[in-house]
């Protein structure tokens, strides 16, 4: 006999949650933003540059460079961005229309709400995306750092860069919940703690922004950079407009700290399930091997001291199914000793 | 005071390619419901039972060993099972073919037939369960089948298309394997070459049989008593 079914008891899974750094190589602070010529394309009122920018932490060249997350600039009357289609009938309608209505529909589900910071409803928003493989299964609320340099609302000059956060560790976790999921405030501080004892840090009637976690979505209320170089440009329509505002935006990313060095924290979480498979060899059994080494051609034990002590030794713990596939395998890091005195436990770990 | 027991090891277990491809088809027939032991690696001739130090160090170098990763190919791991047999045993069981060497022209067909030694009172004859028999690249073969038993399993009749070799186990008392009858597969080879895996489902042993097909040209049996008629 070779084969043991495993009891009921023998099987356990758990789920694990898994932090990471989001970047790339797992770093912890993303300082260096470049993006790609390839894809900051503005040729045309649809090049994918008029919608998005790509950010990558190398420059694209590098063979190593991977997007790390997405800019981008939403409008809901076309402001910002060229029309598709410069003539009557069709002004108002472009890239930054697009964006925001994309975004709407992710968040509200519907096409007549707009979004609203606490009281105050622009008309546009900036995006900040996460690029999907780097964020796993979500962003972990309460490790957002992320510095932007430039003027602020209130007409107060900023002396240095904007420093936001989200608001979940001040609120305890919790969040409102839309069609992408747990929403909390984008708010001035560090490590999801508002600084300060209010989230409507602009005149008392707006947050910075809205995040979205399980999304990997940033959602930046323009309005609260009123005073400086981030205020959007709302030149409407025109098949020559080049406010490209998520261009600027990018840039204040990426020179939050100093030129070239931008302060980007955001850890990402993945659920990782296990299932355990306790395997357990009893003293009396798996006490004896095919392997060839182990006895002649004829059957007979190489060892007489094997006859009435045998001893094999497990390197290899094979999982099989009802039809007796080999599905998964384990390998132990030294083999291990097994004869009638001893048993043996081996705790064997299946991630998915 | 003294160190606490550690004698609960915890490894990680990787999918192997067949685990990967039932895993795929979502049909239920990944899960793990049983487990055997293997002690792949292990030579045992190092067990030097005359060792100066005394028995207790006969596996001295056996159990000092490092050991390699786990391999993904379910066809080359587990290949020596450790077996459950009662104390004072001093033979094991070995299973044997009536063919030694299996040689396919294209269309043509043979039948194998194992049997085990030294099992359970058994000598030369087939084991209660019979056996599962695993060819290593089933593209190979137009019909894969079990013989003898009740509770036989046959391979697929339809075959999934694949660049690269895919295995598959079925069981039986005997087994029919039937060559490929087209030429696609073997490029500028003149033969293709397998490995087909017995093992006694009730003993646990198991011996390998290469498997070889020719290029050779089959023509439809035209009379009767005769098939797998070669022409070159």
């Amino acid at each position: 006999m070779a084969l043991t079914r495993y009891s009921d008891g023998d099987v356990v899974i758990s789920t694990d949650k898994i932090v990471t750094s989001t970047w790339t190589n797992n770093i912890n602070n993303l300082t260096t933003n470049f993006t790609s010529s390839r894809q900051a394309v503005f040729t045309s009122p649809t090049s994918s540059g008029q919608f998005y920018l790509d950010v990558l932490q190398e420059l694209s060249s590098s063979a190593t460079a991977e997007i790390q997350y997405a800019v981008a600039y939403g409008n809901r009357v076309g402001s910002g961005s060229p029309d598709f289609t410069n003539d009557t009938g069709s002004f108002g309608i472009g890239a930054s229309r697009t964006i925001y209505n994309q975004y709407r529909q992710l968040v509200f589900g519907d096409e007549t709400q707009n979004f609203t910071f606490s009281s105050h409803t622009p008309d546009d928003i900036y995006v900040i995306n996460v690029n999907r493989s780097r964020f796993k299964h979500a962003l972990k609320p309460g490790t957002l750092n992320l510095h932007i340099s430039g003027g602020i609302g209130d007409g107060t000059a900023l002396t240095g860069p904007l420093k936001l956060t989200d608001d979940s560790v001040t609120a305890t976790g919790s969040a409102v919940i839309t069609n992408l999921g747990r929403q909390f405030n984008l708010v001035s501080g560090s490590n999801g703690l508002t600084s300060g004892s209010n989230i409507n840090q602009r005149g008392n009637s707006s947050s910075y922004g809205l995040f979205y976690p399980d999304a990997g979505i940033i959602i930046l209320n323009p309005d609260n950079f009123d005073s400086g170089p981030l205020i959007p440009a709302r030149n409407s329509g025109l098949s020559t407009n080049t406010d490209r505002n998520h261009v600027t935006l990018a840039l204040h990313i990426k020179n939050a700290s100093s030129a070239g060095v931008g302060n980007f924290i955001l850890d990402s979480e993945e659920k990782v399930t296990s299932q355990y498979y306790f395997t357990r060899a009893k003293n009396n059994e798996y006490n004896y091997t095919t392997n060839p080494s182990f006895q002649d051609e004829s059957g007979n034990l190489n060892f007489t001291s094997m006859i009435d002590n045998p001893q094999t030794y497990i390197t290899t713990i094979g999982l099989y199914n009802d039809s007796n596939d080999l599905v998964a395998v384990a390998k132990l890091s030294q083999p291990v000793t097994k004869d009638f005195t001893k048993e043996a436990l081996i705790r064997v770990k299946l991630d998915y | 005071m003294g160190y606490l027991d550690n004698s609960s090891i915890t490894v990680d277990a990787i999918l192997t390619k067949r685990g990967r491809e039932l895993l795929a088809r979502n049909d239920g027939s990944f899960k793990v419901t049983q487990f055997a032991l293997g002690d792949d690696e292990i030579d045992y001739t190092l067990f030097n039972e005359n060792h100066p130090n005394g028995s207790q160090f006969s596996g001295e170098a056996i159990e000092n060993m490092p050991l390699i990763e786990a391999i993904p190919d379910e066809n080359n791991i587990m290949r020596h099972k450790l077996i459950t047999m009662p104390r004072g045993t001093s033979k094991l069981a070995t299973v044997t073919a009536n063919i030694g060497k299996i040689t396919l022209s294209l269309g043509s067909t043979t039948i194998v037939n194992p049997t085990t030694l030294n099992f359970n009172g058994l000598n030369n004859l087939s084991e209660p369960s019979g056996y599962s028999a695993t060819i290593a690249d089933r593209r190979l073969l137009t019909n894969f089948s079990g013989t003898g038993l009740k509770d036989i399993s046959n391979a697929i009749s339809i075959l999934p298309y694949s660049g690269t070799a895919v295995s598959e186990t079925i069981i039986g008392e005997g087994f029919s394997l039937t060559a490929i009858n087209s030429l696609t597969l073997f490029g500028k080879n003149n033969k293709l070459i397998t490995t087909l895996i017995i093992e006694g489902r009730d003993s646990g042993a198991r011996t390998t049989i290469p498997v070889e097909i020719s290029k050779a040209v089959v023509k439809s049996a035209s009379f009767s008593g005769e098939s797998g008629i070669t022409t070159y």
